[in-house]
């Protein structure tokens, strides 16, 4: 039996992206070093990247960081495909839990890093998007996003179900997404070493991120 | 920019640390636990070591207790929370066990002071009502909350039991359990593990821990009495054991080990520590065999002194430090011998070690003869780590241990009824090269060991070295102060202490460096019937720190 805290990032790889898709790679590269090293969090950490455009694809599985010998970097293609990204991810996400929980491991609700940095161009994403948040379903992910450039605030801060930023342009876009990188970094580090009162493993997540503001959630 | 391309990403795992070998590598289920491999930092607290343990018999029943930090305490070089002890009362063999609240600063205090007040309140009630204080846990417990009360914050639970050391008329051991919290207890029979008091409700949604000090201790406390059958195994566990036991291979592993009878106190330890990936909590388990001492001669009575509610946390029957520290690789470890053991009284000797900047200073104390007052050790140790702290090592460290050693005995002339010259003791302050040696500063006084070994020899330091001598007062008879200042070489290790023997570590394979649980042999290997203590160090080189 393992306790398993799965982390997924799933990373826009649309044109605009053309510039700064180094630094998101270099950023993931750091990531690796560092919860591939520390032997506390890659006993517990899984982690997979998924990148979409038009389409979306699963670049390295949930995985342990302290095995990975090779990882898929992101590359930039063309359009914005919300919908491809959520029905991978709910996919995904169903598969592994259902794998793992087979194995006989305990699984902690996953935790998804969304960065997107331009709107939404194809597809229904609202119907997949509810179907991967649906209360209803068991393996439901917390969801941190992130968002650059023309992505709209209400968009983001409605995707973040347990938080949202939005880059406020403090930083090059660049460097904001090194921070980011940092933030996940951070956040994976801290769940998996940080429990609560209760024994139990949650995720946490920076309270401050420099190069983005937190975008508050809808008051009712 | 399109197509694939591959990131530059390997991740060289750090060779497995401390025990790789023989009987004193913990065991593993599952998948390697990467954690439990990865070297230990220092224990931040000296009073609060990496893992201690309590043994002995009281009738018919045989107790051990045993907590341990877990594997990312002691990667991140923090301090063990849970805490564990057992002791003995008039017809009654008694365990406890507390899990400090981790999100809370400190919550190794309350864990300590839960175990610490729930034995000395059941002590003393059973020593003034007899049998019928055991129908009182709730009064044990309340007297726990309001000690934890006055630590202001941090929190805990706690788990405690009593079992009658002689059986009733059908052959059978009463027992009570008390708990706060979710440390469980469990009877293991000829059928496994059976949970008392298990938690209701929705597994996934009963995990809430209500910890010590509770202002609704009525709602919270709950307790259980039953009897134990003949060979039936009461057993106690902080979270860090019980979250394991969800799963069958690893309370499988539990069973097979404890159903049988005792195991060597060292054994107990290492079961502790089964490695499971990401199972990296604190482990605590206190166990009470039913029957075990029935027949055979016993070697170690349990503890009969209650812990005293001042001063330094109870010394239990075994205690073990293990870390790398800088360029430093070392052990401490202490235990009682079977002359204490066999008369149920408390461990004499102490040991203590801490990081000073680059150094590493540790000292170890015991009694000289039988008469020897056993409070000199502890005295002398607490007052070298006050100075210490204080006036930390200079750079000219066999200056400073001289100054250090003096000023602890000027402050110690003043305590009524301490005698230096019924006290053998040493420190040693050290600090590593880069290449894998160690400068090293010991100091001496009365007859206590302190030995080089490497290429399967070992020589005690009179017989390689000259050390400058002092008298304290320079009268006739008393003891001589003897400092000695060399370096180690990187294929050397120096050990200091009483009553363990250098030639079993000078005798290990390849060069002399035990890992943890192999310390604890060392010790067991020593002289026949004193306690025994040893510090060990070696360098390690820059290149594989």
């Amino acid at each position: 039996m393992e306790q398993i805290l799965p982390f997924y990032v799933v990373c826009d790889e649309s044109a605009s992206m053309t510039d700064v898709i180094d630094d998101l790679n270099n950023g993931l590269i750091d990531l690796h070093q560092q919860v591939g090293r520390d032997p506390v969090v890659a006993d517990k950490a899984r982690f997979c990247v998924i990148g979409f455009s038009e389409d979306a694809e699963v670049l390295l599985e949930l995985s342990d960081l302290s095995e990975v010998t090779e990882m898929q970097g992101l590359t930039v293609k063309s359009s914005t495909n919300y919908e491809a990204a959520f029905t991978l991810l709910k996919q995904t996400i169903e598969s592994d839990v259902n794998r793992l929980k087979s194995s006989g491991c305990k699984v902690y609700r996953p935790a998804v890093f969304f960065l997107s940095d331009g709107l939404p161009n194809a597809g229904d994403w609202q119907a997949s998007f509810d179907r991967l948040t649906d209360p209803a379903w068991k393996p439901r992910p917390n969801i941190v996003a992130f968002g650059h450039g023309d992505v709209d605030e209400d968009t983001v801060s409605s995707i973040g179900t347990f938080k949202s930023f939005k880059a406020d342009a403090s930083l090059s876009h660049g460097e904001a997404l090194r921070e980011f990188a940092s933030a996940l970094t951070k956040s994976i580090v801290q769940s998996a070493t940080t429990v609560t009162e209760d024994g139990d493993v949650r995720l946490r997540v920076p309270d401050q991120v420099p190069g983005y503001t937190e975008l508050k959630a809808d008051e009712i | 920019m399109t197509g694939e391309r591959n990131l530059p990403t390997t991740v060289q795992p750090p060779p497995p640390w401390g025990d790789v070998d023989g009987p004193w590598i913990p065991d593993t289920v599952g998948r390697r636990a990467k954690a439990a491999e990865a070297v230990w930092g220092l224990d931040p607290d000296p009073h609060y070591p990496d893992s201690v343990l309590d043994h002995g018999g009281a009738g018919h029943i045989e107790v051990i207790a045993c907590s341990v930090r877990g594997a990312q305490h002691r990667y991140e070089g923090t301090g063990r929370q849970d805490a564990s002890m057992a002791g003995a009362a008039g017809r009654w063999a008694l365990a406890a066990v507390a899990d400090g609240v981790g999100s809370v600063p400190d919550s190794h205090l309350a864990s300590e002071t839960a175990v610490a007040t729930v034995i000395g309140g059941l002590t003393a009630r059973i020593e003034l009502n007899g049998d019928e204080a055991i129908g009182d846990g709730r009064g044990v417990f309340a007297d726990a909350n309001r000690g934890l009360e006055k630590l202001g914050g941090p929190r805990t639970t706690l788990t405690a039991a009593a079992v009658a050391t002689e059986p009733d008329a059908e052959g059978r051991y009463r027992f009570w359990v008390g708990k706060v919290g979710d440390s469980p207890a469990y009877v293991l029979g000829t059928g496994g593990f059976e949970e008392l008091l298990a938690p209701d409700g929705d597994e996934e949604f009963s995990n809430a821990v209500d910890p010590m000090p509770s202002h609704e201790l009525d709602r919270h406390y709950r307790c259980f009495q039953g009897h134990l059958r003949l060979g039936e195994v009461l057993v106690l566990a902080s979270d860090g054991i019980g979250g394991l036991m969800e799963s069958e291979e690893a309370s499988d592993y539990f069973a097979r080990q404890w159903a049988a009878g005792p195991p060597e106190p060292s054994q107990f330890m290492r079961h502790v520590q089964l490695r499971s990936r990401s199972f990296d909590d604190d482990r605590s388990a206190a166990a009470l065999w039913a029957g075990a001492g029935r027949d055979a001669g016993r070697a170690a009575s349990l503890r009969t002194r209650p812990p005293s509610p001042d001063g330094p946390p109870l010394a239990r029957d075994l205690e073990l430090r293990a870390a790398r520290a800088g360029g430093i690789e070392f052990r401490a470890a202490a235990r009682r011998g079977p002359d204490s053991a066999a008369a149920g009284r408390p461990r004499a000797v102490r040991v203590a070690a801490v990081e000073a900047g680059p150094h590493f200073v540790a000292a170890v104390a015991g009694p000289v003869g039988e008469e020897a007052p056993d409070r000199d050790a502890e005295l002398w140790t607490e007052e070298m780590l006050e100075v210490v702290d204080r006036y930390p090592p200079t750079e000219r460290p066999d200056e400073w241990i001289k100054v250090v050693w003096t000023r602890v005995l000027r402050r110690l002339a003043d305590r009524p009824g301490f005698d230096e010259s019924a006290l053998a003791c040493a420190a040693l302050c050290a600090s590593a090269d880069p290449d894998g040696g160690l400068d090293w500063s010991v100091g001496l006084m009365g007859p206590i060991g302190a030995a080089v070994c490497g290429a399967g020899l070992h020589s005690e330091l009179p017989r390689m070295y000259s050390p400058t001598t002092y008298g304290i007062r320079n009268r006739p008879g008393e003891p001589e102060l003897h400092f000695y200042s060399e370096r180690l070489r990187p294929d050397q290790t120096l050990m200091i202490g009483g009553g363990a023997d250098p030639s079993g570590l000078a005798r290990m394979r390849g060069r002399p460096a035990p890992g943890p649980l192999r310390t604890l042999g060392l010790l067991d290997s020593g002289e026949a019937a004193r306690d025994r203590c040893a510090v060990i160090v070696w360098g390690v080189p820059d290149d594989r720190r």
